[in-house]
């Protein structure tokens, strides 16, 4: 598909959005007064910062470790219950959305059974610890008519990392055609988008005895079975592939998912992967230097590791570039931006959206294509070798070992 | 460099590759397995798939005993073996290598079976999750009820979708227990196997609840018929699973079983839908409209009217995909008497079907008053797109709406791509409202609608300030030049001030120096005196020499009146031109305001000033001479700050004897230096010193000194002290030699090369701004003047690319510093061991550029590291660089070392600790009597002491004690045993409880008396009794002397008995037994021998203990 044929599409699509600033939740407008209600299930740093930041009346806290729970308790203040059992919070009734931020082999599990129970969803990145639980949680939620956010925002706010600018102008730029098709985006580590690589896991940990707050064998759930080390699990369990995926699975979608959106890549994902990174410990995530991906019309996307090119573009196309503070090589690029239709306006207010059921911006369908980047991503450091990857089936092709690594085993009685 | 790849693997390696697999036969024996596995983790992917391809030359033989590895205590090369095994399961996938995926998957079969540990055993078990042969299932099969890796098992098969895997998980049903029972279920169930569903359902009904549920969950999935009245009583069932029942519908309908599950779905949504939570009934709804599709149209009416809105929204929703066409009017005739939310829901599916049909009924309802709906009906004609939208929208901006959806509007026209159309609602700006006016305004200024500018021109003149300051602000935007003299003329035709600011702003959008400034000049000329003294106001913000001196001249011959009016404008003048005009005025004027304005004008112009810079400067010492307030020198000193010239350094020097701004200055120069270059930071030290030492005022020398005390002095921890204080190089000196050759050199001979020695490091090393700084010249290490032993140190260190260094402790290389991209490790290893680790535990280093933080701790010859809180370096010995024979010096100086690149130190604290008091090592019992060692609850004469030997009597039981308690240790003791005889040792006991149980017991006994033939493996000779089984019986008969040796190190406890290696356990493996054995927890106790009854001999008890 080249540009023109892109912008007849969007044109066809839908011409014009609003976000209508009225909240139609009642049956006239809501009062302020009407909170909705939350619970945050996973309360370590993340999660209270939930407990402290989150619109909303807060009900309930949950979390396997008592120390986090008593925490999370002490900040909350009065009014809000902690459990141990995530599945006591969901059979509350006067609960209306669940905020996940475990880590990150918990997300799929507990958003599906949220679903279930009628929840609406506010769930931390990354969304899902496989592509598969992704593609099933879309169905979940899809069925149970939830309203679901993903936590991240770059895509309708604030400045986006290492380009130095807001993402809408960039939308705006390459939605009206001004640097051609297909385009060439790198997430460079040298203009200011950290890999944080200190999520880094260690290798050949000595077991320890397991600290009596902690209800390790529930924080592992579907988890295989490892030792406990107090390494594992809080603050650095991103640094093992069972639960995570190191740096990419921290920042990956926050970094990855404003450039699905500005590729306008929603609905589908990268045909090729390929990482230049040294050999991969089968449960310590490590470094790497290199992640390209490609989508089938040519459009590409490289993360630096280490940061190369450090005055290079961040997107390039073949009419024109853009480097970090939205300086380009196209002249009078500002006058001609000003011209120019905005792009579709998007709706930034989570609450409001549960209150109209309508979708969320950042939704399980955007959010599950944006997580499979940093999937991806994140198989190819473990498999070194180059994939291709079929979009639709979300399998990849010829490569039935690398698809084991789509789907991966659960520990009883977990499942999905 | 910390691991060297063999030089002879890697010539083999590229051999191996370039002659390829012809000779791999003869390549095989070049291979050495421990050699290769050093290479692990390759480096690349190129290393990585030669290396396993090497591997893969090696026989099964050598690859399993290659898995011995993975047990940490037995080899280092554990985790290279953990790479080994995982890089081979995902290298042999690919289908040309079945050959070797035979092998590999052979060697897991073997190693599997063999004695190494249970985490191991898991380790292999799990690789074969990625790989894709049905020998791999075969292997997995096998352990499905073992009894420890059954969960490894199942969790395997529950990758491999194959129908070997189905069948064997099915088989291993009939004989596992429940827990295995629910994982199998489960994993039948990720695998899709409708065919277990029959012997699934053999389960129920199953007295355990998770299995029961997890059973009858998998025969919903499989839509299994017979399970059905199980399914949906136990769905119904008080604390039951509702959503079982609408899982088994949804997977019928999968079936095609649509009658079916049209019942079901049916009494989910209507007759039990008190049972069930919104999320299942809307769940249940859209199967229902999938059983009977265009027919489900009633049912949506109906839900409609639920009082949910979630049900609500669901049934439009589905509505969207069924007779939509045939069902519109219906809707809209629903909409009529529903609730305002209820009408917007339909107005929003409206929108979502993009029926034209709709769009009258949607137009009558941008007229409602309540603005939701008015807000609804638009985005819905917007989002139906029809062919009149354009027309719609202008209704809009034509009416008092406008108001209430000026956003909305706005937002729209900001979207809209056709061109065509948006110049047709803009055109007919003139039969629109107020605010719908106003948004055509902004949208012409923000979408650049230049051929529309007219409009925003004649707002200028309209009698509306609303419109004309939305007006002035777009101008402002549009930057129109051929439009200037209108611009200009409207705002000579506004009463004065009126807008000021905004017509500033839209006058200066518009004009152009090159086309405009002679039409301003005769503008000027023929102006009147009111409107003159309005474009001298235009002249100061557009600038320019010609401007200026007309504006000048005006001054000079104005009337009065004027020229005071036409001075306060001028001395707010904005470029260079008015300079010397504005210094004249900051230096002579009467007027104390005049005076003030014009230093401040002058101040900013020359801030942002193209001049060159000594002209800047030179201006600047003008400025200072006109006697400025204290706030405006302080400006200008900022500005010549700015300017990082000698000259500009001379002036502020200079400036350091103005009591007003001395200290500015100082903090100015201070500041000038932060961004300098290390070098240049030795020339600001320099300075510093040389003006500590000159003519300064006493009060500024006093304030520089308070400052740099408080700014830069170090503040040591608790218990530390500085080694750095931040300010100079006390307490440092330069290298000489190093400890061998200092050692041969006389008195005389080391104070000339001390000297020496410090002149060099003088000239390299500087402190600035609390930092201690290499310049990056040569290799001058720098050293501490006193001598240290056994010590905690803080330092802070920063380098920069490709940068190096590292400390020395005790003279001695090194803890190393240096750049981890480069050399595969990161910081803190001790990179001149050879005998132990050299490289550190992980990589911790910040990013280049950053500070880091060592805090080492160095105790007789070991050495621990912590970076960035990391643990790098766990209590490894530190080897003795000079001379390597020899075990480290046991006092020395602590140096930095200088390795050709510039590098920074902060931070650095010592505490020094007091030298550990010596480890005992030696003998216990002392062949003359008891002394050292206590009997606990029995008499004391229950041991004796006779021909060197310790005997116990064998009477009244209880046990003999050391004195002392010790944690870690390693006990050397020879013993006899008579026929049938009992004893044991106790490790790390309390003199309280049972020792065996409050501390721990190693068995002694004569195993092979009959009277034992009963026992159990933990209970022989060497057993970490009722923990651990020795792993051989090497014990010899009664009345021979045998040897044991115990050593208890941390969780690790190890039993050599008669020279084999016995019992090599991790406390933490007993997790299970702390309640029966809270001994396993202690790390301290006391030892002790055990009367059991029996006349036992011993000698030789030596101890030696350990750190």
């Amino acid at each position: 598909m080249n540009r023109r044929d892109f912008i007849k599409g969007s044109l066809s699509a839908g011409l014009f959005t609003i976000v209508p600033r009225f909240v139609l939740g009642g049956p006239q407008y809501m009062p302020p007064s009407d909170q909705l209600t939350f619970a945050v299930i996973g309360v370590g740093g993340m999660g209270r910062w939930h407990v402290r930041s989150m619109p909303g009346k807060l009900l309930a806290v949950c979390d396997v470790d008592a120390g986090h729970r008593s925490e999370a308790l002490k900040l909350a203040g009065s009014g809000v219950k902690g459990y141990s059992d995530y599945r006591d919070v969901l059979q509350r009734k006067d609960i209306d959305i669940i905020h996940i931020a475990t880590p990150p082999h918990w997300h799929g599990i507990i958003a599906m059974d949220a679903a279930r129970a009628g929840k609406d969803i506010w769930c931390e990145k990354p969304l899902t610890r496989t592509i598969a639980e992704g593609q099933k949680l879309v169905e979940v939620v899809k069925n149970n008519a939830t309203i679901f956010r993903i936590n991240t925002w770059f895509r309708f706010d604030s400045q986006f990392y290492g380009f130095g600018t807001p993402v809408k102008p960039i939308k705006k730029i390459v939605e009206n055609g001004l640097l051609g098709w297909p385009l060439k985006v790198r997430v460079n580590a040298k203009t200011g988008f950290s890999w944080k690589f200190f999520w880094s896991g260690r290798t050949q940990l000595k077991p320890q005895w397991i600290p009596e707050e902690l209800d390790y064998d529930f924080w592992l759930g579907p988890a295989p079975f490892k030792e406990y080390h107090a390494h594992r699990v809080h603050n650095s369990f991103r640094g093992y592939w069972d639960y995570d995926g190191g740096g990419l699975g921290d920042m990956g979608q926050h970094y990855l998912d404003p450039v699905q959106y500005i590729l306008d890549k929603d609905d589908t994902s990268p045909v090729e992967i390929e990482a230049e990174a040294p050999q991969a410990h089968p449960d310590a995530v490590g470094k790497w230097k290199r992640i390209w991906m490609k989508y089938a019309d040519g459009c590409e996307i490289l993360l630096e590791g280490q940061g190369y090119e450090q005055d290079g573009p961040f997107i390039e196309g073949p009419k024109g570039k853009l480097y970090k503070g939205l300086k380009s090589d196209i002249k009078d690029l500002e006058k001609k931006l000003a011209g120019l239709p905005d792009p579709k306006p998007q709706e930034k207010d989570f609450h409001n959206a549960v209150r109209n059921r309508r979708k969320f911006s950042l939704n399980e369908q955007n959010g599950h294509r944006s997580a499979t980047l940093v999937n991806l991503a994140k198989i190819a450091v473990r498999l070194g070798r180059k994939l291709t990857f079929d979009p639709q089936k979300q399998l990849f092709i010829n490569d039935e070992g690398a698809n084991r690594l789509i789907s991966q085993p659960m520990r009883a009685p977990w499942h999905i | 460099m910390t691991k060297n790849f063999s030089l002879l693997t890697l010539v083999t390696l590229f051999v191996f590759w370039s002659c390829a697999a012809s000779t791999e036969k003869n390549l095989a024996h070049s291979f050495d397995i421990d050699d290769l596995l050093t290479q692990l983790p390759a480096e690349n992917v190129i290393k990585h798939d030669l290396l396993m391809q090497a591997f893969l030359t090696l026989g099964e033989d050598k690859l399993v005993s290659a898995s011995r590895h993975l047990d940490a205590q037995a080899s280092d090369l554990s985790v290279q073996a953990e790479y080994a095994f995982h890089g081979l399961a995902l290298y042999v996938n690919g289908v040309q290598y079945k050959k070797q995926r035979t092998k590999y998957l052979s060697v897991i079969d073997q190693a599997v079976k063999t004695d190494l540990s249970f985490k191991s055993r898991v380790f292999l078990l799990e690789q074969l999750q990625y790989i894709v042969d049905p020998q791999a299932v075969t292997i997995a099969a096998a352990y499905l009820s073992h009894a420890e890796l059954w969960e490894t098992s199942v969790m395997v098969l529950q990758s491999q979708e194959t129908q070997r895997a189905v069948t064997a998980l099915t088989d291993a049903l009939t004989n596992a227990n429940d827990s295995q029972k629910v994982a199998i279920v489960q994993a039948l169930e990720k695998l899709n196997a409708t065919d277990a569903a029959a012997q699934i359902y053999k389960i129920l009904p199953a007295d355990d609840e998770l299995l029961q549920i997890s059973a009858l969950t998998a025969l919903a999935a499989f839509a299994y018929q017979p399970a059905e009245p199980q399914i949906l009583d136990f769905a119904k069932k008080q604390e039951g699973k509702p959503g079982l029942s609408l899982l088994y519908a949804q997977s019928l309908l999968q079936d095609g079983e649509k009658g079916k599950s049209e019942s079901i779905f049916r009494e989910i949504f209507y007759d039990d839908a008190a049972m069930f939570n919104s999320a299942q009934r809307c769940a249940a709804l859209r199967g229902l409209s999938l059983c009977i599709r265009d027919n489900v149209f009633a049912d949506l009416l109906k839900a409609f009217n639920d009082d949910d809105k979630v049900i609500r929204i669901t049934a439009l929703d589905i509505a969207r995909s069924f007779a939509v066409e045939q069902n519109i009017r219906t809707w809209l005739n629903t909409a009529a008497s529903k609730s305002v939310e209820q009408q917007i829901e339909i107005i929003d599916f409206l929108a979502n079907i993009k029926n034209t049909s709709a769009i009258p009924w949607l137009k009558e309802k941008l007229n409602e008053e309540n603005p939701a709906i008015q807000v609804s009906s638009l985005a819905a004609l917007l989002k139906i797109q029809s062919n009149t939208f354009d027309q719609d929208l202008q209704a809009v901006l034509q009416s008092d709406m406008a108001d209430t959806l000026s956003h909305e509007t706005e937002s729209i026209l900001m979207q809209w791509q056709d061109s065509l159309a948006l110049r047709k609602v803009v055109n007919a700006y003139d039969s629109y409202s107020l605010s719908g006016k106003k948004v055509i305004l902004k949208i012409i200024a923000q979408r650049r609608l230049l051929a529309d500018a007219a409009l925003l021109l004649n707002a200028l003149n309209s009698q509306n300030t609303e419109l004309q300051i939305v007006a002035l602000d777009g101008l402002a935007l549009l930057e129109l030049q051929d439009d200037f003299a209108k611009i200009i003329k409207a705002y000579l035709k506004t009463e004065d001030n009126e807008f000021q600011q905004q017509y500033e702003k839209a006058v200066m959008a518009s004009y152009n120096a090159k086309t405009h400034t002679d039409y301003l000049l005769e503008l000027f000329d023929n102006a009147s005196q009111k409107d003159k003294i309005k474009l001298l106001k235009i002249f100061r913000q557009a600038g320019g020499q010609k401007l200026f001196e007309k504006s000048q001249q005006f001054l000079s011959n104005a009337p009065d009146a004027s020229a005071g009016h036409a001075k306060d404008i001028l001395v707010k003048w904005k470029d260079e031109n008015a300079l010397p005009f504005l210094i004249h005025i900051a230096q002579n004027d009467k007027d104390k305001n005049s005076r003030i304005q014009a230093l401040r004008s002058s101040a900013i112009i020359l801030k942002d000033s193209s001049l060159p810079v000594d002209e800047i400067i030179a201006y600047c010492e003008i400025l200072l001479q006109a006697n400025p307030a204290v706030s405006e020198k302080r400006v200008i000193i900022s500005i010549i700050a700015q300017h990082k010239n000698n000259s500009a350094m001379e002036l502020l020097v200079k400036e350091l004897d103005d009591p007003d701004i001395g200290f500015n200055s100082y903090l100015a120069l201070l500041s000038w230096a932060e961004t300098k270059s290390a070098d240049e930071n030795l020339r600001f030290e320099s300075l510093i010193t040389k003006l500590l030492q000159g003519k300064i005022p006493d009060s500024l020398r006093l304030q520089i000194e308070q400052y740099r005390m408080e700014k830069f002095s170090a503040s040591p921890p608790e218990g530390f002290t500085a080694l750095f204080n931040g300010l100079d190089l006390s307490g440092w000196k330069g290298l000489v030699a190093d400890p061998v050759k200092r050692a041969q050199m006389t008195p005389q001979e080391l104070q000339s090369a001390q000297q020496k020695a410090d002149s060099i490091m003088r000239a390299c090393w500087s402190v600035s701004n609390g930092m201690l700084i290499f310049n990056g010249q040569g290799f001058p290490n720098i050293c501490t003047q006193k001598d240290y032993q056994d010590f905690e140190l803080y330092v802070d260190w920063k380098i920069e690319e490709d940068g190096d260094s590292g400390i020395y402790l005790r003279g001695s290389p090194q803890i190393q510093i240096w750049e981890p991209a480069f050399n595969s490790v990161g910081s803190g290893g001790l990179f001149n061991n050879k005998k132990n680790s050299s490289v550190p535990l992980h990589t911790a280093d910040k990013p280049v550029g950053e500070w880091n933080t060592f805090h080492i701790i160095m105790k007789g010859q070991r050495v621990t590291v912590f970076l960035n809180s990391t643990l790098v370096v766990n209590n490894v010995i530190l080897e003795n660089y000079w001379e390597r024979d020899k075990a480290i010096y046991s006092r020395g100086p602590i140096e930095l070392q200088a390795h050709r690149h510039p590098l920074y130190f902060k931070n650095i604290y010592i505490k020094e600790l007091a030298a550990e008091p010596e480890l005992y090592s030696g003998a216990l019992f002392n062949g003359k009597d008891l002394s050292g060692w206590t009997v606990i609850n029995n008499q004391p004469d229950s041991w004796q002491v006779a021909d060197g030997m310790l005997l116990c009597q064998g009477q009244g039981g209880g046990w003999l004690s050391t004195e002392k308690e010790y944690d870690n240790f390693e006990l050397q003791l020879e013993f006899r045993m008579p026929e049938g005889g009992n004893s044991g040792v106790f490790i790390r006991s309390p003199h309280q409880g049972d020792p065996a149980y409050s501390g721990m017991e190693i068995q002694l006994l004569d195993d092979y008396s009959v009277k034992y033939k009963n026992l159990k493996d933990w209970q022989y000779t060497g057993s970490l009794y009722d923990l651990q089984a020795p792993a051989k019986r090497v014990t010899r008969k009664s009345g021979e002397w045998q040897k044991i040796t115990i050593t208890c190190q941390g969780p690790d406890i190890r039993v050599v008995l008669n020279d084999e290696p016995i019992i090599d356990a991790n406390l933490a493996d007993f997790g299970h037994a702390a309640k029966k054995h809270p001994g396993i927890k202690n790390r301290k106790g006391f030892i002790g021998l055990q009367n059991h009854g029996a006349r036992v001999e011993f000698r030789n008890i030596i101890l030696t203990e350990l750190p």
